[in-house]
């Protein structure tokens, strides 16, 4: 197939500006507005790129956004979507290639704008981004499933030419979006689901599956579309040792929210601690693992501390378990992991920075958020009930850290302040965990 | 031919119908209660008699239709529900075509059977090659003494009445959806409420054996107690009751069943919800029954359970049979293809209530539960085998993925 052929076939609305790729998708994601508008600013010619694991959503994201261009009344041939991941490509298809391939039609008084998806696959991608943007060639939004994309120079050639964005599995207030029916106000949805978080807790926000309720299944796809996919072949081009990473990788899922102990690991996969570090930071690029840092006042000492990793999802610790699904232990896993989730988030809106804190054996709290209103600690138990002792240990090591909030998110239904601590159920914090933070709105 | 008992005469346990009795089943049904009331037997459909002796094989028509057909009329219409094997329906091929062979095996425990119709629950039994109506000795001994009092009876069924009553009062009055379902002991019991509270099965599913993920009776809301029964939801309108004395009340609204999103139907109920909510009632039940903890005072061991289900305010809404689920092309196949339905009534109110034993719901909550929905699929137009088939028949479970 031809450059040609496929652009006309992957922009079907330059034969026809009213066909529609997205509208199989109605609901939009939070992040689809803000990008949307960053498209229509003329003050601001920086390109965006999207980041964000397999199949959370990011090409539809792209269609949602050409679809919402041209219901506005965007000329539809000024409006480029690319995907460099389509399997009919042979050989290497350039981003300059792509932008070079004019539809005939474009109107003078319209910007154009292009849709890049997978664009780590472009050749020297970087290169031509930057001298893209800086030729303004139009407004670009460009997407990849790996933050290595950012890495070897592509970050500082970035600078000022794009926005890295991020973007995740759904949040939980996305997840309940997509079980509501058109129109549909959360509140109502909720009403007809009170307990939809637990569906939460077992399938993750990968949005191909919400709908799904063969559990079992969709555990088994997300094992095998998105785990082995971005491991074999993301990482496959790296010279590592692909299945040896890919162990590790299960590892980390099965013990999520665990330090890393790259000793024992190392011997457990007959590697080099060192390997076990670089592969467990590759691991982090692909977005599906997620790092959090001890926290400590000195920041080279924090460098030096040992790494928290979580399931960047709560759909991939079920979907790892060693354990049948309904052990408490897994379930206590993907609790703390749902919470993580929604508290990277919070911390990218604030601006914060996540961590947690430790001091001998006993003094922990799972998460502290440091932004500019000050320290919070956010402690997580999936127990139904409080227990005294928890609340206890809660206050003694939040005393000695000195935050200024104290927060316990628990399985439970019971939402009290007691002793300067705020009980908060599940789906009361994932519903809206800004508004329980200082400065917010609950 | 061997087996057909041609030649032989009716008897206390032997019954020989024409095939154009298919057409009137409810003769079928009561020759089968009048022999569960007494020592069982077999009711042979298809035998043409002369005089109480079967003389001919008249072979039946569409004969698994048939089977198939008969079958759910007497689940419909026999009460207590009769459990696999109290009554089994075969086919018997014969060189004229095939006919039917029920077979009635009472359990003892269950007596007495009874025929249930609009005009209410008749009770037949059988006595050497006749049936007659059981009188009321018959009946109070059938029930041993020591079963609940038609007395009880009738207190545990003026207790549902007055609640429908005011239900559906109410549905008319807001044009809402409400579904409810009903467990009434009976005698009644006095349930340990506090302890109750204090434990988690109102807090976790899994305690009752229900799924985390799954539709059941939990509705959020922290459990209180509430004059005199233990409230599980944020309102009365969403809540699952527990009384002390009188049993389990689910009421929701209708809403809750709503499918989300099938672009067929305006509003179409979901499968799993009709399937799982009621299983969870009875596995809570269930599950109340087997920790003394749960208990003021010590259940009558012959404790029957009085339980009703009903839908308001049914107009608009539509129910397809089957589930997608059963097998990747079958149930898909067959989900699709099949049109959805209305009710014919704007409410749908279980007309004679079901009544379980303590054995039923303690050691089968699963069947209690999917008895109850298959009269729901009932009023839809839908037999037995219409029914999603997540109900494993040989375990007697509701198998759901976890």
């Amino acid at each position: 197939m031809s450059l040609a052929d496929l652009m006309q076939d992957q922009n079907p609305w330059w034969r026809d500006g009213e066909i529609r790729r997205a509208r199989g998708y109605p609901v939009r994601r939070d992040l689809q507005p803000r990008i949307l508008r960053r498209i229509l600013r003329v003050d601001d010619r920086r390109a965006v790129v999207l980041l964000g694991p397999r199949q959370v959503g990011k090409t539809v994201l792209l269609l949602q956004l050409a679809d919402d261009l041209l219901a506005g009344g965007w000329p539809a041939r000024n409006l480029t979507y690319f995907d460099f991941s389509d399997d009919r490509i042979t050989g290497d298809v350039t981003a300059r290639e792509v932008v070079e391939a004019e539809p005939v039609g474009l109107n003078p008084d319209y910007l154009r704008v292009f849709l890049l998806d997978e664009i780590r696959s472009a050749p020297s991608w970087d290169l031509w981004l930057k001298q893209a943007v800086d030729a303004r060639v139009g407004r670009i939004v460009a997407t990849d499933s790996a933050a290595r994309l950012l890495r070897d120079g592509a970050r500082e050639s970035g600078q000022g030419r794009w926005d890295e964005i991020y973007m995740e599995g759904l949040t939980f207030r996305e997840f309940i979006q997509l079980h509501g029916r058109p129109g549909e106000e959360l509140e109502t949805v909720l009403r007809r689901a009170p307990n939809i978080h637990e569906r939460y807790l077992a399938l993750g926000g990968f949005p191909e599956y919400v709908l799904q309720e063969d559990f079992p299944e969709v555990r088994r796809r997300l094992r095998s579309d998105i785990a082995e996919r971005a491991i074999l072949r993301d990482l496959s081009g790296l010279g590592v040792d692909v299945e040896r990473v890919k162990d590790l990788f299960v590892y980390l899922l099965q013990d999520s929210g665990a330090e890393l102990n790259a000793e024992a690991r190392a011997r457990d996969l007959g590697a080099d601690p060192r390997s076990v570090r670089e592969w467990s930071r590759l691991l982090s690029d692909t977005l599906l693992v997620s790092p959090l840092e001890r926290f400590n006042r000195n920041a080279a000492a924090g460098l030096r501390s040992k790494s928290k990793i979580y399931a960047a999802d709560p759909g991939l610790v079920m979907a790892f378990a060693p354990l049948p699904v309904q052990d408490a232990s897994v379930r206590a896993k993907a609790f703390e992991a749902a919470v993580y989730r929604h508290l990277r988030e919070t911390a990218r809106e604030r601006e914060g920075r996540l961590s947690y804190f430790r001091q001998g054996e006993d003094l922990e709290i799972d998460f502290v958020l440091e932004d500019q209103s000050g320290l919070v600690a956010i402690e997580v138990t999936s127990g139904l009930r409080v227990r005294a002792d928890k609340l206890e240990r809660l206050r003694q090591a939040a005393k000695k850290l000195g935050t200024d909030r104290r927060l316990l998110v628990h399985g439970g239904v019971i939402e009290e302040t007691a002793e300067g601590v705020e009980t908060v159920p599940l789906q009361r914090f994932l519903l809206d965990p800004s508004a329980l933070l200082p400065g917010g709105a609950g | 031919m061997s087996g057909i008992p041609l030649g032989k005469r009716e008897d206390l346990h032997l019954e020989f119908k024409a095939a154009e009795a298919l057409k009137d089943p409810e003769k079928i049904a009561r020759e089968v209660v009048a022999m569960l009331n007494a020592e069982g037997g077999e009711v042979w459909v298809g035998l043409r008699e002369e005089d109480g002796v079967a003389v001919a094989v008249e072979g039946i028509p569409e004969p698994e239709l048939s089977r198939q057909s008969l079958r759910d009329f007497l689940v419909s219409t026999v009460e207590p529900s009769p459990f696999p094997g109290e009554i089994e329906i075969d086919l018997i091929p014969s060189p004229r075509g095939s006919i039917l062979r029920l077979r009635a095996k009472p359990d003892s425990s269950r007596k007495p059977y009874a025929l249930l119709r609009k005009s209410g629950r008749f009770f037949w039994i059988r006595i050497a090659d006749r049936l007659r109506f059981m009188d009321r000795e018959e009946i109070r001994k059938s029930f041993q003494g020591s079963k609940p009092s038609p007395d009880e009876l009738r207190r545990a069924e003026e207790i549902l009445k007055v609640e429908l009553d005011a239900l559906q009062r109410e549905a008319g009055r807001d044009r809402s959806g409400i579904f409810w379902l009903r467990i009434l002991p009976v005698p009644r019991f006095s349930l340990d409420l506090d302890a109750l509270l204090k434990g988690n099965l109102l807090l976790d599913p899994q305690e009752t054996g229900n799924r985390r993920t799954g539709k059941t009776f939990l509705q959020g809301g922290t459990p209180h107690l509430r004059s005199g029964r233990l409230v599980a939801g944020k309102s009365e309108a969403a809540a699952l009751s527990i009384y002390r004395n009188d049993g389990i009340k689910l009421r929701l609204p209708l809403e809750r069943f709503h499918a989300g999103h099938d672009p067929g139907a305006a509003k179409p109920l979901y499968w799993l919800p009709l399937m799982e909510i009621p299983v969870s009632v009875f596995r809570l039940l269930s599950t109340m029954l087997k920790v003394e903890s749960c208990w003021e005072k010590p259940f009558a061991p012959d404790t029957l359970f009085v339980c009703s289900i009903a839908l308001f305010g049914l107009e608009g809404w539509t129910l397809r049979p089957f589930s997608p689920q059963l097998s990747p092309l079958d149930g898909w196949m067959n989900y699709l293809l099949a049109e959805p339905r209305s009710s014919s009534d704007q409410d749908f109110i279980l007309a004679n209530p079901l009544l379980f034993t303590i054995s039923e719901v303690r050691d089968h909550p699963d069947r209690c539960g999917f008895l109850l929905t298959s009269r729901v699929y009932e009023a839809f137009g839908f037999g037995l085998d219409q029914m999603p088939r997540e109900l494993d028949q040989k375990a007697g479970r509701l198998i759901l993925p976890e």
